[in-house]
């Protein structure tokens, strides 16, 4: 077991020459990490997963998985991987099991009681031998997240596995990921529109606006990001900056190019934001809003892709 | 090619399970009972006359009702039924990957891609010949149920190796339906190729140029395409072999290098 779980070097696909879906893309995640890859919609993040599980191929750049180099027949390397890609699929005129037992044939597994252990841990017992056409959206996502845990994988790449599932199938998959990564040392890669989801499970995010990754924050910086601060904003944000520093304060530029504010994050602040207001019209910048606010993660990405979309 | 055997367990699972080739082999066998029909009407003047235009139209195809013409019948039935049926389910195991998005699941596995499109030639030509079979027997049989005269063991013989050679040179140009169904990503180019091809084999036969045309070899060996009826040369069945063999070089390599985005 050697390298990185998954590593890109300046990863482009270029679909045509007008059409850049991921611009340069480098990006490493460690082994028993779960990376979270967000974007909005058509910001490269599946065509970026399909690079790395070999569906597509790079227009230049490289990638790594588990150490190899990432190539359409690779038989060794795809036996430790399991995926979802996109919307949930099986074969409609198959059953549950039947559905697995072809992914376990795929995997190369000759351990037949493995399909019975995934539907288990899935909660698709009592559909075992029904159809997949006959399932609810929900079902079809538990058995294509079973098809992508069947073969015990060392990463597993999952393209929105919350997909269609409702909010207790949500909470169940959380903690089985959770599982997976804290207990059993799975790396997990996965991209996810469910950001409160991300922001709880997630030990670093990656985020992908217009085909290139804009920012990483990893576990201290998400962290970070959670801690509660006192947003401030003035008719003259200059002189209210100039006033607060003189004070003593440590004020620092936020929000959004149209929308700019203060913030500050000292325990004083938090506790007696009466004080600031105080300083402030004593400094001839009144407040015109003074909140403490706590910043999720959907409020960060929120504002960097407006703040890149304004840019 | 790694995985060669999984990948054709997986692939006859999935065509046994789907109603695809049984309705192939249901819509091949009305082959041989239309043929019967025609004998049951030739055999019977008064009957034929009181059916009118049936009648008339069965006399016009088949002329007389005996063994000789049954299987001239059938054997045109094979080779034209066979290229439209059978690229009907090769359209289909190839083409629904893309047509139902399953083509996911057999990407990043261990089993190789190679594999999967090799299984997928193999279980074509496992149904091909299962239904080909089926069908000329059930012809025979129904030539049995008639009580037709002129048999000879000769000319059974005869007729049924030219039928299974059509039948086997038909599946053995399949692979390129399938190269078609892959490039399309779905079963409407596969299907258009068959029937392209059906029609080319008709005009190119008639002109005399149908050994030229793989997809007319098959007609012309059960006497289908025209008056050069049964007359191929090894050349025109190595045409076939190598076109086969070609498209599934050719479809190998598709599905190892094309981007699979959908």
């Amino acid at each position: 077991m050697s390298g990185r779980a998954v590593e890109t070097d300046d990863l482009t696909k270029r679909y045509a020459p007008d059409v850049l879906a991921v611009d340069g893309v480098s990006l490493e995640v460690d082994r028993g990490e779960l990376y979270a890859f967000l974007g909005l919609n058509g910001a490269g993040k599946s065509t970026t997963i399909r690079m790395l599980l070999g569906m597509i191929r790079p227009t230049s750049g490289t990638a790594r998985v588990l150490g190899e180099p990432v190539t359409a027949e690779a038989p060794g390397l795809w036996s430790r991987v399991g995926h979802l890609v996109d919307v949930a699929t099986a074969y409609p005129e198959l059953t549950v099991r039947e559905n697995l037992d072809v992914a376990r044939r795929l995997h190369r597994m000759r351990d037949r009681k493995a399909v019975g252990r995934v539907i288990d841990r899935l909660g698709l017992g009592p559909y075992r031998d029904r159809r997949a056409r006959a399932l609810s959206l929900g079902n079809l996502q538990r058995l294509a997240l079973a098809r992508a845990l069947l073969p015990a994988p060392e990463l597993l790449v999952l393209d929105e596995p919350a997909n269609g599932l409702d909010p207790a199938g949500v909470v169940e998959i959380r903690e089985l990921l959770r599982e997976l990564v804290h207990q059993q040392g799975v790396t997990v890669f996965m991209s996810s529109h469910i950001l409160a989801e991300v922001d709880r499970l997630a030990t670093r995010v990656g985020i992908v606006h217009r085909g290139r990754l804009i920012e990483e924050l990893d576990s201290d910086a998400l962290e970070h990001h959670r801690d509660p601060r006192l947003e401030v904003d003035t008719r003259d944000l200059e002189a209210a900056e100039r006033a607060l520093r003189a004070a003593g304060r440590d004020p620092r530029r936020t929000g959004t190019v149209a929308d700019p504010l203060l913030e500050l994050r000292d325990p004083r602040s938090l506790t007696a934001p009466e004080e600031i207001a105080s300083l402030l019209v004593a400094s001839g910048v009144p407040p015109v809003r003074l909140a403490i606010a706590r910043e999720t993660l959907e409020d960060h990405f929120i504002r960097l892709t407006s703040r890149e979309a304004t840019a | 090619m790694t995985g060669l055997r999984e990948a054709v367990r997986v692939e006859l699972l999935k065509s046994r399970r789907s109603r695809v080739p049984w309705l192939v082999g249901a819509g091949f066998s009305a082959a041989p009972l239309v043929t019967g029909l025609f004998m049951v009407i030739l055999k019977d003047p008064e009957t034929a006359r009181r059916l009118g235009l049936l009648g008339a139209k069965a006399q016009l195809a088949a002329g007389t009702a005996d063994w000789p013409s049954l299987l001239s019948m059938l054997g045109q039935a094979v080779a034209v039924g066979g290229a439209v049926l059978f690229a009907f389910l090769t359209s289909w195991i190839y083409g629904r990957e893309f047509a139902d998005r399953t083509i996911r699941g057999l990407l990043a596995v261990p089993v190789s891609r190679g594999a999967t499109v090799v299984a997928k030639a193999a279980v074509v030509a496992a149904w091909g010949l299962a239904i080909g079979a089926w069908v000329v027997a059930l012809g025979f049989g129904v030539g049995a149920i008639v009580g037709l005269p002129g048999w000879s063991g000769e000319l059974a013989v005869t007729a049924a190796w030219r039928m299974a050679g059509a039948l086997v040179l038909t599946i053995a140009l399949q692979p390129v339906t399938g190269l078609l169904a892959s490039v399309g990503r779905g079963y409407i180019a596969g299907l258009a190729w068959a029937v392209l091809t059906v029609a080319a084999s008709q005009v190119l036969a008639v002109l005399g140029w149908g050994d030229a045309f793989p997809w007319a070899v098959p007609a012309l060996l059960a006497g289908a395409a025209g008056p050069d009826a049964g007359a191929i040369e090894p050349a025109s069945v190595a045409l076939v072999a190598g076109t086969g063999a070609l498209g599934l070089w050719l479809a190998v390599r598709w599905w190892q290098r094309a981007d699979q985005a959908a």
